[in-house]
């Protein structure tokens, strides 16, 4: 009997333990891939695999080490979520990576700072793709976050300067999803506008609970009757086609400034209605420079047949600096190659980017952009198929996006 | 005033839409007694069936083929299920339904995938209606309108004037009798369950393509069909369609409704201090809370009038 209890032990280990060898650094992808946001969650895990498969044909890690990446579904809700690092931990994910809902990435910034606490041999550190809430990286900031986005602060700062020149703007629309993200947006937009354009009226102020809303047309009928010219935005995924779908069909004229237009879905959505009327604030687009186009060419030729075009410049920053944090410190460790990141820079395909020391915010060059029709002779990219691209409007340099922070690592 | 029309026209096609979904809810309920947890999944089957058969046939015919392919399974699941289920009681026939809500999730999760689908509103009706004062109305929703009432003038023709509906009103009340007069009671039951079904299946062809097509679609209507239910009256048609058109109309103009606690204290002449504990719980506008005003409304109902604006049951 003992012998059999030996044998099973032995089994067992060997289980375990084939799965955490120390060639292969797995990356667990903890983001929502189901409900609402599912297909916002597949775009991104599409883009972290084509960076991983690039890190591991040039091979470059110490140890000739190979990244792996395993999903888990965290449903887009913050309890799931601390469910699905359970899980990731369990499988020795040494990186998480996650960007969609801020509200997830907060409980997934405390869960993780506490199991560093608890564990300091077997740390794990947070790649922050997308979760744009300021607190991340001020009141709530950890030393085992990294935020490779511009957070909601430094991207409306970008974005209202611009709007401050649009002196033919005289009133906007602001409508958000009802959470910590949302309300940063709302609340940033509120005080910059009336700093660079106090004469602007604020024509309304709409909060909505996040991926609840299946009509938009109320909230675009009351945006119609508020005489207001634009539309500033933060929502992504369904919140935000749903949103310009209903304002298409109901045929509202007015320009919308956004956070994630050209994440999927929305160019296609618009059509031809969204032409000079849609900006959006961003770290990357397709037709920044011909490096930039190339990488948009090369996920559609490693996708062929995905509906989606390239959209994150995060991942590919954060899987970069990952590579490179390893090379450099000649070590897959998490602890190691958190203190290598911490003031890294890289040169990218829009510029140099260099991450903060003191908050772990990634600065980078932002750029607004306004969707325009592409053609042989503009040589633009286009999303969706839709005939449609954007054109860059206003560059911010990666220091003027730099804010100051209230964080204190412990 | 343009707001106004604009969203009188928006909460009168919602609420139409909710009547269908609910219409049938009602249906099973008052002749079964069963609460069918699963309606809202053939919503969503619906949808996805139109998506899929829209792909090959096109829309039109998609529009007649879904809902009677949601039908087909509606009468399967109720011949080779529901009926087997029938004779260990209500609760068991309750939980069957819940657990097979589950079931059509993870079928649609398996062959369509979590992401929504491209199910979009065919070309010919992708234009403006008219124009009202200045916004546009899409010809989509007005479809969508007459769609609703002309199921909802049909449906009331069949129940009343035809052979069919007699035995289905009679079926309700006196079920022995109508056994006993040589009727296929059974039968009968599954008829009503398929046609209930079918136009559950009728709403998501229609919804579908007017919001989303995603695994989530079910979910997101399956609560609020049952206020429409409640706040009607269990097994009601009249009560569904009146607690539909009210739910659409609370829905819709609530979101206009910026007025806050603070509005009122304001009015009162009491002004909150911003720095204040209570200023984030008291500045929440009655336009935040939209969605949680059919649920307030249904435990109101339940409160004062348990039986719903319509009902004849008091259980």
């Amino acid at each position: 009997m003992r012998s059999l209890y030996l044998l099973f032990i032995a089994v067992f280990c060997a289980l375990v333990s084939c799965s955490d060898t120390n060639d292969e650094v797995v990356i667990g992808y903890v983001e929502g891939l189901s409900g609402p946001f599912a297909n916002i969650g597949e775009v991104a895990l599409r883009h972290l695999e084509l960076e991983v498969e690039a890190v591991n044909r040039s091979g470059n890690l110490p140890g000739s080490v190979r990244m792996r990446i395993l999903p888990f579904d965290n449903k887009t809700n913050p309890q799931e979520a601390l469910l699905a690092f359970r899980a990731a931990l369990d499988a020795g994910v040494d990186y998480v990576f996650q960007g969609n809902s801020s509200s997830v990435a907060t409980a997934l910034t405390d869960a993780i700072a506490k199991h560093n606490r608890r564990n300091p041999s077997n740390p794990v550190i947070f790649m922050n793709y997308a979760a744009l809430d300021p607190a991340l990286t001020n009141e709530h900031c950890e030393q085992s976050h990294f935020r490779f986005d511009a957070d909601v602060n430094m991207k409306m700062a970008a974005l209202t300067e611009y709007i401050a020149v649009r002196e033919d703007i005289e009133s906007v629309y602001l409508i958000n999803q009802d959470y910590s993200y949302g309300q940063a947006v709302a609340t940033s937009a509120r005080s910059m506008l009336k700093q660079k354009r106090p004469d602007l009226r604020i024509a309304g102020d709409d909060l909505h609970p996040i991926g609840r809303i299946k009509d938009f047309s109320p909230y675009v009928a009351k945006i119609k009757s508020s005489g207001a010219q634009a539309i500033v935005t933060g929502n992504w995924g369904s919140d935000l086609t749903l949103l310009i779908k209903s304002a298409r069909q109901m045929g509202v004229d007015i320009d919308f400034f956004t956070f994630n237009v050209g994440m999927t879905g929305g160019v296609s959505t618009i059509g031809e209605a969204g032409i000079e009327r849609v900006y959006q604030i961003t770290n990357w687009h397709a037709n920044i420079n011909e490096q930039t186009k190339n990488n948009a060419n090369l996920y559609r030729s490693r996708y062929p047949d995905v509906f989606e075009d390239a959209y994150y410049g995060s991942v590919r920053r954060a899987v970069r600096m990952l590579e490179k944090a390893m090379i450099e410190s000649d070590s897959t460790s998490p602890a190691d190659v958190g203190r290598a990141l911490k003031n890294m820079s890289l040169t990218d395909d829009t510029g140099l980017v260099s991450m903060r020391e003191d908050n772990h915010q990634l600065l980078q060059p932002l750029f607004v952009s306004k969707l325009v029709r592409i053609s042989a002779e503009n040589g633009l990219i286009g999303v969706e198929d839709v005939g449609l691209g954007f054109e860059t409007v206003a560059e911010i340099y990666a220091e003027k996006t730099r804010m100051p922070t209230t964080c204190q690592f412990e | 005033m343009e707001f106004f029309f604009i969203t009188l026209l928006n909460s009168l096609s919602y609420g139409l839409l909710l009547f269908m979904l609910s219409s049938g809810l009602t249906l099973i309920f008052s002749m079964m007694g069963v609460l069918n947890f699963a309606h809202a999944s053939f919503y969503m089957l619906g949808a996805y069936f139109a998506y899929q058969t829209g792909l090959v046939f096109g829309f039109w015919p998609a529009l007649f083929l879904a809902p009677i392919l949601v039908g087909v399974v509606g009468a399967l699941t109720e011949r080779y299920g529901l009926r087997k289920v029938h004779k260990f009681g209500h609760v068991a026939e309750l939980l069957f339904t819940f657990g097979l809500a589950y079931v059509i999730e993870e079928v649609v999760h398996l062959i369509w995938g979590r992401a929504p689908v491209d199910y979009r509103i065919p070309e010919s009706l992708n234009f403006t209606l008219f124009t009202l004062f200045n916004t546009q109305y899409p010809a989509y929703r007005a479809f969508m309108m007459l769609v609703s009432v002309g199921m909802l003038i049909s449906l009331f023709l069949v129940l009343t004037k035809t052979r069919i509906g007699m035995i289905v009103q009679a079926s309700l009340t006196h079920p022995d009798m109508v056994q006993a007069l040589g009727h296929n009671v059974p039968r009968v039951f599954m008829l009503v369950f398929a046609g209930g079904c079918a136009l559950a299946g009728l709403a998501g062809v229609l919804g579908g393509n007017l919001f989303i097509t995603e695994p989530g679609m079910a979910f997101a209507v399956g609560s609020i069909v049952f206020v429409v239910v409640v706040l009607g009256g269990m097994g009601s048609l009249v009560g569904a369609f009146i607690a539909s058109l009210l739910i659409g109309a609370i829905q819709t103009f609530s979101v206009a409704l910026d007025l806050s606690f603070l509005d009122l204290t304001a009015a009162l002449g009491v002004v909150i201090d911003p720095d204040s504990k209570w200023y984030g719980g008291l500045s929440i506008t009655i336009s935040q809370t939209a969605p949680v005003l059919p649920y307030l409304l249904m435990v109101l109902m339940l409160i004062v009038r348990p039986r719903g604006l319509m009902g004849t049951r008091e259980s």
